[in-house]
């Protein structure tokens, strides 16, 4: 993890040297640790956006961890984290477990949770917390696609994110297909198996998929989070054999082709 | 089946309470009868109870149909004692409920003058006078001690008064001696109101009833800021408001509302109202208008003003107001967050509990050692759910492959067991569990757990899946 983190350090100071980048520019993005993804993201996640992460039914817990990590990654320390539930997605995929937060180093104090009956009403609380300037971000957890969730409330929620910098992540389970929306991301997230090399037991995997990225190239990549480093990176690599090619594999539910620019 | 209750025309005819029903129809032919329910009348006490926090608030029930009104410092406002009692039954008697109302210096008096002499007032020290006349059936309804009194010839409070206490104490029992001597305007107990005594109040009347919901918030806002200014006066800030709406028509609604926080600042107070007012299940139905609109502070504490120059302080009241904001519309039960518990059963281990009750931080306990992952799954099923056909190589060892919700899993990698023993203290007849962290081919991880220890506790243990981990 020592190394990783180090590597992220370099990587940033690497960016920070480059007469391309602007100091500003460098301040606003927050890098993922990943140096691939960062690479393509220019920088990282921008903060005060709307970003979306899908996933099938059975990566929810994949998804909810994946947007924790991110909210994580771009809320300042010390800040709030406002996490907007409906019971349903409860009812179905579990509950958010206080101390499995806290293993994958995100801390349940600074966590609140809104628990909604409906998606409209998730939406409200969602949309009214914008208004509190001090959250570090939020994390707005649908189930399919609800009707009030369409490509009017979701450019509300981009422009409200942009004008109070509060960031949004919309986690979009079991949607069937992508919706049209204003989002600056969007990523299609799944659990990763452990390669065999790594031992019995390694660290929470994704292969994240980035489909959508409005300022920029997409791409897909194995990601690794560190649970003490609380960063990204990238999957060691056997030191042995080649890379098996069982990843990154097409998500099932992508419409895009993964290389393509999506900057409708 | 006895008759309880009768109205005006049956009693004309010579019915009463307590006759048998047989007997009553005997007599009156064409009798209707109707079931008795205690709750009804208790719910109509209750909704007349509440029409009359429009007076005082000291209100309190006095079944099974009386209401006791403490009117000390509040007569003034509707015009003198007699006026007010005439406005009281003036309305009550328009709803069409017959009403009997005396005012006395003591509970009891007045309850005894209410029910023989209707409308009496009393002079300030003149109960005894006032109440000696009265038969002694108004002074208490224990059969017993009425038959005993009658058979002693002492019909009337006076006569009964005129024994000495010590006789009626030995006689009658200490309750009673104490309850004459109220009557007789000795002794006076404070009334048990049916609501708190709220610590501060604000309220407007209307000459007439207003209905328009835009009218009803600029009074809500500008309540609030009397509210805000009584609550500076004292260094107070409100932890539990409430606005009640009186309606022309004799119905109130109460609408409280929870700060996590002490608040008096009159902006955010009208806020939270007219969140909570907008997303009420059964909205405030103005009718033909309100009359009377209420604010007042239930619950208070200490709020010293405090500069915010620091910018960690200036998040934190930012939080709370969030917070607040949501619990005004969701209900406070639903902004929750975490609790730790000191438990080792991994699903009391944390609990929701409403975010407004500032509770001191958790110590989440440091399971996982450092460059270790996670212990304990992101997503907790509550409660565990089953798996079939779950195929273990050895009776205690992890499942090869198992059937969860319709799908088979097979297991590529594992991780435990952890034991954990349950509580015996919360369930004797829980196993204990071996808890096993497994990977499926897909990636996916898992925790599952074998309910009992093979062998010792269970022959055939079943598995269920707990939680998932990212």
């Amino acid at each position: 993890m020592a190394r990783l983190s180090l590597a992220a350090l370099r990587e940033r100071i690497a960016r920070i040297e480059q007469a391309g980048v602007s100091l500003a520019e460098e301040n606003k993005k927050v890098p993922l640790g990943h140096t691939g993804a960062d690479a393509v993201l220019l920088g990282g996640i921008a903060p005060g956006a709307l970003h979306e992460i899908y996933a099938s039914e059975r990566d929810s817990v994949s998804a909810s961890a994946f947007a924790a990590m991110l909210a994580l990654r771009v809320a300042r320390p010390k800040s709030f984290l406002l996490w907007v539930r409906q019971d349903f997605t409860a009812h179905q995929c579990g509950q958010l477990s206080a101390q499995g937060l806290f293993d994958l180093g995100i801390d349940p104090e600074r966590l609140l949770l809104v628990k909604t009956r409906s998606a409209a009403e998730a939406l409200r609380a969602a949309s009214d917390a914008f208004s509190c300037k001090a959250l570090g971000a939020i994390v707005f957890e649908v189930w399919r696609q609800p009707k009030s969730l369409d490509l009017v409330a979701s450019r509300k929620l981009t422009l409200r994110a942009g004008a109070s910098n509060v960031t949004i992540f919309l986690i979009r389970v079991a949607a069937q297909d992508a919706m049209p929306s204003t989002a600056e991301t969007r990523w299609f997230v799944r659990a990763l198996p452990t390669p065999d090399f790594v031992g019995e037991w390694g660290n929470p995997l994704f292969e994240a998929t980035l489909a959508r990225n409005r300022h920029g190239q997409t791409g897909a990549w194995a990601m690794e989070w560190n649970c003490d480093a609380r960063v990204f990176g990238e999957i060691p690599q056997n030191p042995r054999a080649r890379l098996s090619g069982a990843y990154p594999r097409p998500h099932p539910a992508e419409p895009e082709t993964p290389r393509r620019s999506a900057s409708r | 089946m006895r008759l309880t209750a009768v109205d005006e025309r049956a009693a004309r005819d010579g019915l009463h309470p307590g006759l048998p029903l047989a007997d009553a129809r005997a007599r009156v032919i064409a009798l209707d009868v109707v079931d008795a329910d205690d709750d009804a009348d208790r719910a109509l006490l209750e909704a007349i109870a509440d029409w009359c926090d429009r007076f005082t608030p000291l209100v309190a029930l006095h079944p099974p149909h009386g209401l006791l009104l403490d009117i000390s410092g509040c007569a003034h406002l509707f015009g003198g004692e007699a006026a007010l009692m005439r406005t009281l039954c003036d309305f009550v008697r328009g709803q069409g409920i017959f009403v009997r109302a005396a005012i006395a210096g003591t509970s009891v008096a007045a309850c005894a003058l209410a029910k023989c002499t209707d409308g009496t007032i009393v002079e300030n020290g003149g109960e005894y006078e006032a109440v000696s006349p009265l038969p002694v059936s108004a002074l208490t309804t224990d059969e017993k001690i009425i038959y005993a009194l009658k058979r002693a010839g002492l019909k009337t409070i006076g006569e009964v008064a005129s024994r000495s206490s010590s006789e009626l104490t030995a006689r009658f029992g200490a309750a009673f001696a104490f309850l004459l001597e109220q009557a007789l305007g000795r002794n006076g107990q404070p009334i048990v109101p049916r609501r708190a005594l709220p610590d501060y109040v604000a309220e407007r009347r209307f000459a007439e009833p207003v209905v328009t919901a835009e009218v009803i918030g600029r009074t809500v806002a500008s309540l609030a800021a009397t509210l805000e200014s009584l609550l500076e006066e004292r260094g107070q800030g409100a932890r539990r408001l409430e606005a009640s709406f009186f309606r022309t028509d004799g119905a109130v609604r109460h609408i409280a509302l929870d700060t996590g926080r002490p608040l008096r600042d009159a902006a955010s107070v009208a806020a939270y109202f007219s969140e909570r007012l907008e997303v009420l299940a059964d909205p405030v139905d103005p009718g033909f208008g309100f009359d009377l609109i209420r604010l007042s502070a239930l619950h208070t504490e200490a709020l010293e003003y405090q500069a915010v120059a620091l910018e960690s302080r200036e998040d934190e009241r930012e939080i709370a107001d969030l917070i607040d904001r949501l619990s005004a519309r969701f209900g406070g039960d639903r902004v929750t967050r975490f609790l730790s518990v000191n438990t080792q059963v991994p699903e009391y281990a944390a609990a929701f509990c409403p975010a407004q009750r500032g509770a001191a931080p958790s110590a989440w306990p440091q399971l996982r050692a450092e460059g270790e992952t996670p212990r304990r799954p992101l997503h907790m099923l509550a409660p565990p759910e089953e798996i079939e056909n779950a195929l273990a190589d050895v009776p205690d060892g992890p499942p090869k492959r198992f059937v969860w919700r319709r799908a088979l899993h097979q297991v590529v990698k594992t991780e435990g067991p952890e034991r954990i023993a349950m509580e015996w203290w919360r369930d004797a007849e829980a196993k204990t569990r071996d808890y096993f962290q497994v990977e499926d081919e897909d990636g996916r991880r898992f925790w599952v757990y074998r309910d009992g220890l093979f062998g010792r506790e269970t022959e055939s243990p079943r598995w269920f899946m707990h939680g998932l981990f990212a």
